[in-house]
């Protein structure tokens, strides 16, 4: 049987794949890793996935998640909603389309603790979490991930 | 040479007392220590009432002051006279002192609880006023007119108006709901329960609750508003978190006190409100509190998940070294489920366990507050968290009371 994974119907339902990564409308997950490295936490692009194949596979799950607040990017045409999961590292980023409500991507992680925060500024997300770090995302390339500081 | 009267007494005398049924005596023979102004009370008595009567009024507004110095002091004197006289290390003395602790946290309970009422009532209106002048300040940051002065005069009128009996807070109803403090919640009242050698530390509790009863009608009343019974809701989620500091230290409840269960004690600081008055104050004007409310041992503690990120090891060495800052992360967030305390902050809990810290500082959760982030309880997000379908996957919903087993820790790429 196949799966056909919808974006907006899960998040419409205050859900999220627990992709560690980024999730978008048409089935595609880019993996983002977290890593440590002497108190530094990096940011290192992984694979490319299929959410359809994981999910018929039991491989990933799809979790509830508490919006903690959103920001509307005014001129950049996006409302920007941010928050957490039940288990105490989540955190996600929601891109939502205000032409349309759709959703452009989502961004999940088990280890970027809750985003408290957002901030749309050009082209840049930047979400702020509850360990005091500060991540920017492309809104147009979202894999394009960092930790500023 | 004592002289004797001429005339005999009409002061019969007290069949004990000899020397008192010779009516022509003055003072037992005593004059110098002794004197009699009306001819039948010696002084010295009078002194010695006076002194207990004044002795005990210190006593009580010294309790009522500041109860647990009190208490300490109280129990430094009996410490120092059990270990004179020997009985330190007898077993009725360890039980009686063991008790004693047990009934002690809950006179400091009351009274706090008592006084924080009060201090609730006191400060209700002006905390009703302050409350909309600020919700009227936030919304003139939103149109960007905050610093304009003629809004910040109008402001300052509204929040006078209110405080005057204006139309946000009929004077009426704030003056009733004081009224409504001070009838079922008074010193007197709460004395008591104090002084009643009767009265158990369950009778204590269900003071506590017809206090909580009546706090918990007159602030939505007064406030009139759903943000208020938010507010409110985090400030008594404070409170009982001093207040549960306060049972766990002072009171222990470590064994099973006969006219307290679990439960009751449970109950008693799901509705306590110390300092709830100022607490409610400074939430609403956006201050803070202490959020750091007691200690536990770190095995003492139960997980609420099964795993946790790696970044857990960090944490570990963090804590092992010393250099970890509490006061940065905060205390663990712990709630009591079926007797045991489980945490939601699982890293640092697994941390504290492996670095061996021998104590970590924790938040006792009331599980009916609400979550300081989310919308919903703390039993609520507890379980969420204990039916989280990453959970399940690997091993099931978390059990009631928690894990002991420590959660496994994810791997970096996955």
């Amino acid at each position: 049987m196949s799966i056909k994974f919808d974006l907006d119907k899960e998040w419409k339902d205050s859900s999220l794949p627990v992709v560690n990564g980024i999730a978008y409308p048409d089935g595609r997950v880019e993996k983002v890793y977290v890593i440590s490295e002497d108190r530094e936490r990096k940011i290192e692009i992984g694979e490319e996935l299929d959410i359809n194949a994981l999910l018929s596979k039991e491989e990933i799950d799809i979790v509830e998640v508490a919006e903690l607040g959103q920001v509307d990017g005014l001129n950049s045409g996006i409302i920007v909603h941010y928050g957490m999961g039940f288990m105490g590292g989540d955190g996600f980023i929601v891109v939502e389309s205000k032409a349309d409500s759709s959703i452009k991507w989502a961004a999940f992680f088990e280890d970027s603790n809750p985003f408290e925060r957002a901030e749309v500024v050009g082209d840049a997300i930047y979400a702020y979490n509850n360990l005091g770090e500060k991540w920017r995302f492309d809104i147009n390339n979202p894999v394009d991930v960092s930790i500023v500081n | 040479m004592i002289a004797s009267f001429l005339i005999k007494d009409t002061y019969s005398g007290d069949p004990s007392d000899p020397l008192s049924l010779n009516l022509y005596v003055y003072c037992f023979n005593n004059p110098i220590t002794y004197y009699d102004p009306s001819g039948h009370w010696p002084q010295w008595l009078d002194n010695i009432g006076n002194t207990i009567r004044d002795g005990t009024i210190d006593l009580i507004q010294s309790f009522w002051n500041d109860p647990e110095e009190t208490l300490n002091t109280a129990n430094d004197y009996v410490s120092l006279a059990a270990f004179v006289t020997g009985v330190d290390d007898t077993q009725t003395y360890q039980d009686m002192k063991y008790i004693g602790v047990r009934v002690e946290g809950g006179l400091v309970n009351a009274t706090n609880v008592t006084k924080g009422t009060i201090k609730l009532a006191e400060t209700t209106g002006e905390v009703g006023a302050n409350f909309v002048a600020h919700t009227i300040v936030s919304t003139g940051e939103a149109f960007g007119i905050k610093g304009n002065q003629k809004f910040i005069q109008a402001v300052e009128e509204k929040r006078k108006e209110i405080l005057t009996g204006g139309k946000a807070l009929p004077k009426a109803i704030g003056q009733g709901i004081v009224d409504d403090f001070k009838t079922t919640i008074n010193p007197s009242k709460a004395y008591d329960y104090f002084l009643n050698p009767n009265a158990s530390l369950h009778d204590v509790a269900e003071y506590q609750m017809s206090a909580i009863n009546t706090a918990m009608i007159a602030v939505p009343t007064a406030q009139g508003a759903t943000a208020v019974v938010k507010y409110g809701v985090r400030a008594i989620e404070k409170a009982t978190a001093i207040l549960a500091d306060r049972f766990g230290t002072q009171a222990a409840f470590a064994g099973g006190y006969g006219n307290v269960s679990w439960s009751a004690v449970d109950r008693a600081m799901a509705s306590g409100i110390e300092n709830t008055g100022v607490s409610f104050a400074k939430s609403l004007q956006g201050g803070s509190s202490a959020r750091t409310f007691g200690t536990l041992k770190p095995n003492e503690i139960n997980f609420s998940q099964r795993t946790v990120s790696g970044t857990v090891l960090q944490y570990t060495q963090d804590m092992a070294s010393g250099i970890w800052d509490w006061s940065r992360s905060g205390p663990l967030r712990v709630m009591k489920r079926d007797g045991q305390w489980v945490s939601y902050d699982n890293r640092r809990l697994m941390a504290a366990q492996n670095a061996g810290l021998e104590s970590v500082p924790v938040q006792f959760v009331n599980p009916a507050a609400l979550h300081p982030e989310l919308p919903m309880t703390w039993e609520q997000a507890f379980l969420k968290r204990f039916f989280d379908k990453r959970n399940i996957r690997i091993g099931g919903a978390i059990p009631s009371s928690g894990l002991n087993a420590q959660p496994n820790i994810l791997p970096a790429r996955r």
